[in-house]
């Protein structure tokens, strides 16, 4: 397995220490596989209008994972995966976030991997949104659900997008106009949409502000320490200066998921990511994670993921 | 404009007084020194607007004008140089140093959008090589009178989404802008693209540019019943069918029907964007009585089912992927 660990917001940077950990050359923006590492390209992209992109359309022979450390820039990430395994079996996600958190993804080898991510920073976001009617409304919500603020399936149309990106036959003079006004069309799709999901939202439940803040200080909480048993919902309700009835509604409105299972699944992923990692075994993951015993561990682990923790250790030499 | 009418202007937008005629004009500013004007309008007196030529600044108007109906021909103005009759020269760039005069015909809808942008502006767009080729060829094909690009579906489904009176989205002004860039970006390629095959379109003559451009318009005006016929097509163009087709081919690239299923099922897919309609509806709407058959042209056409651009995944979504937040 090859790890690629980083904390870089500059795409620039990062691409050139994606060159460096798999010791493989960069022409003109360009990674080209060589033959023994696998196929296909990874590329960068510096757009006039401040957006930074890699586009990655690639096969590779041995597993990479992506490691990012927390950084403590202000930076949002949109990418579009796309992982075509031996199968043929196609998942695909787009993702938004922030890079205030640790986040990690796998390359498996002999997987075909389509994406096209986008890195700007919080002040470039602010000057998009800026005029905009929407702007203070998006604002906030996506300070909110930061670090993670959107995870969801890609649709026709963002695929469509991303393939013109992709394969592009134009006049190289015409490039990146073309690579340009397509990621804002992107981008432009992408927030209304969130805009749209707010509205509907909006419409069943009313949060003011001072509740959402307080609601960001319960998660706070909530996600703290894994090894010990999570708050009771009474404590995070004083944390929260709010009736335990009344934070429980809200909490599931806001993070899309009761407070016990969004502990869990926070937990998990934690989990996931310690042995991904392999500096852990399974039994200190256990441990680190609160867990009586490892047959609870490897329960509540094939629950999440319908895998057991050793397949991971195993499956990733 | 605004001034020339007497007229209060509402936010971005104009409605034009009925002594004047019909409609509305709106205009705005975007970042990157553009601006962009969309009217929607029928006036009842014929209008020439002269614009004099600056020659401190240096910016470029780029026009799409498409009239919904024909008016009668007026053959007095054509030869003068820089005079555009705008039912001609359906898409039209000219630039701020050029004396130019525009005729808007009396009592014909135009629905129009004109998008000024600077030099710099295009420079940074497509490199200062490529536009310098771009413009030079341009202008030397303009005082030949030999640009005659006519508005195709691309161009109209962008038309379409930026013509409206009150334009409703959260981003208005990202939305106005992306798509004015979309139709620079369409109409450079496009020409370059031209220049590039040498293409045969420089054959054709003026007359029967307009009236191939009244075939097309009639051809993808709508979709709900059977398509007209060569022979009802060819009456119109007053051609043969034969000449019809091949002219019709040289000038928007695809056969007649090929180009009118083509639209069609562009049009189908705006409308399944849009959101508001079923996938059914949609078939309907593009005249389709056969939902399964609606279904296969349009995998044909874009690889993928009317139902797949529909879907709203986010109910769906389960997080045992591959990427984990920690």
């Amino acid at each position: 397995m090859i790890k690629i660990d980083y904390n870089l917001t500059s795409y620039e940077d990062f691409f050139r220490h994606i060159a460096k950990c798999l010791k493989l050359k960069i022409s003109d923006n360009i990674i080209s596989f060589t033959p023994d590492k696998g196929a296909g390209f990874i590329k960068f992209v510096n757009l006039p209008n401040g957006l930074q992109l890699i586009i990655y359309d690639y096969t590779t022979f041995e597993d990479i994972l992506y490691h990012r450390k927390k950084s403590d820039k202000d930076y949002f990430t949109l990418r579009f995966d796309e992982f075509t395994g031996a199968d043929g079996i196609a998942k695909s996600s787009v993702f938004f976030g922030d890079t205030s958190k640790e986040w990690i993804y796998m390359a498996a080898a002999n997987t075909q991997l389509r994406q096209v991510n986008i890195i700007f920073s919080k002040k470039w976001m602010d000057d998009y949104f800026a005029d905009e009617t929407c702007a203070e409304m998006l604002g906030s919500y996506i300070t909110l659900k930061s670090p993670l603020v959107m995870y969801e399936l890609m649709d026709a149309e963002y695929k469509r997008l991303m393939y013109e990106i992709m394969n592009l036959q134009v006049d190289r003079s015409f490039e990146q106009m073309i690579v340009q006004n397509r990621i804002a069309l992107i981008l432009e799709r992408f927030f209304s949409r969130i805009y749209k999901g707010i509205e509907n939202e909006n419409s069943t439940i009313k949060i003011s502000s001072r509740e959402l803040r307080s609601l960001k200080q319960v998660e706070n909480e909530l996600l703290k320490d894994f090894s010990q048993q999570p708050p009771a919902i009474a404590q995070l309700a004083r944390v929260a200066a709010m009736s335990p009835s009344k934070l429980k509604i809200l909490f599931k409105e806001v993070f899309g998921l009761p407070v016990n299972r969004y502990y869990q699944k926070h937990r998990m992923n934690k989990a996931k990511a310690m042995l991904l990692s392999k500096k852990h075994s399974v039994k200190e993951a256990a441990n680190a994670l609160g867990f009586s015993s490892v047959s609870s561990f490897n329960k509540a682990f094939f629950k999440a993921f319908e895998e057991f923790p050793a397949d991971i250790a195993v499956s990733i030499k | 404009m605004a001034r020339f009418f007497h007229l209060q202007i509402d936010e971005n937008s104009l409605h034009i007084p009925s002594s004047a005629g019909t409609g509305f004009v709106s205009a705005f500013n975007l970042p990157d020194g553009l601006s962009v004007m969309i009217a929607d309008s029928n006036f009842k007196d014929g209008m020439l607007m002269h614009r004099h030529a600056v020659s401190n600044q240096q910016y470029f108007i780029l026009q799409f004008n498409e009239p919904l109906t024909h008016a009668e021909e007026d053959h007095r103005t054509s030869a003068e140089q820089h005079v555009y009759d705008i039912q001609k020269n359906a898409i039209l760039l000219t630039s701020s140093l050029m004396d130019t005069v525009f005729i808007i015909p009396a009592k014909v809808r135009i629905r129009s959008v004109k998008i000024i942008f600077g030099n710099d502006f295009l420079n940074s767009f497509i490199g200062n090589e490529m536009a310098d080729k771009f413009l030079s060829n341009y202008f030397s094909m303009l005082l030949k009178n030999r640009n005659h690009e006519p508005i195709v579906t691309d161009y109209r489904i962008i038309m379409d989404e930026l013509i409206k009176e009150k334009i409703e989205h959260p981003l208005k002004i990202k939305f106005v802008y992306n798509r004015a860039l979309l139709l620079i970006e369409k109409f450079v390629t496009g020409f370059i693209g031209k220049l590039e095959k040498n293409h045969q379109l420089i054959k054709l003559k003026d007359d029967e540019i307009s009236r191939l451009m009244k075939v097309e318009s009639l051809l993808v005006k709508d979709y709900a019943g059977a398509p007209p016929t060569i022979s009802a097509l060819s009456k119109v163009a007053t051609m043969s069918p034969t000449k019809l087709k091949k002219d019709f081919k040289a000038m928007y690239g695809l056969p007649v029907y090929e180009y009118y299923q083509k639209n069609r099922m562009m049009r189908a897919k705006a409308l399944l964007m849009e959101g508001r309609y079923a996938v059914k509806e949609v078939g309907m709407m593009v005249g389709y009585t056969n939902l399964g058959h609606f279904a296969a042209s349009f995998k044909k056409e874009f690889g993928v089912l009317p139902s797949e651009m529909v879907t709203d995944h986010r109910a769906s979504f389960s997080e045992r992927d591959t990427s984990i937040i920690i």
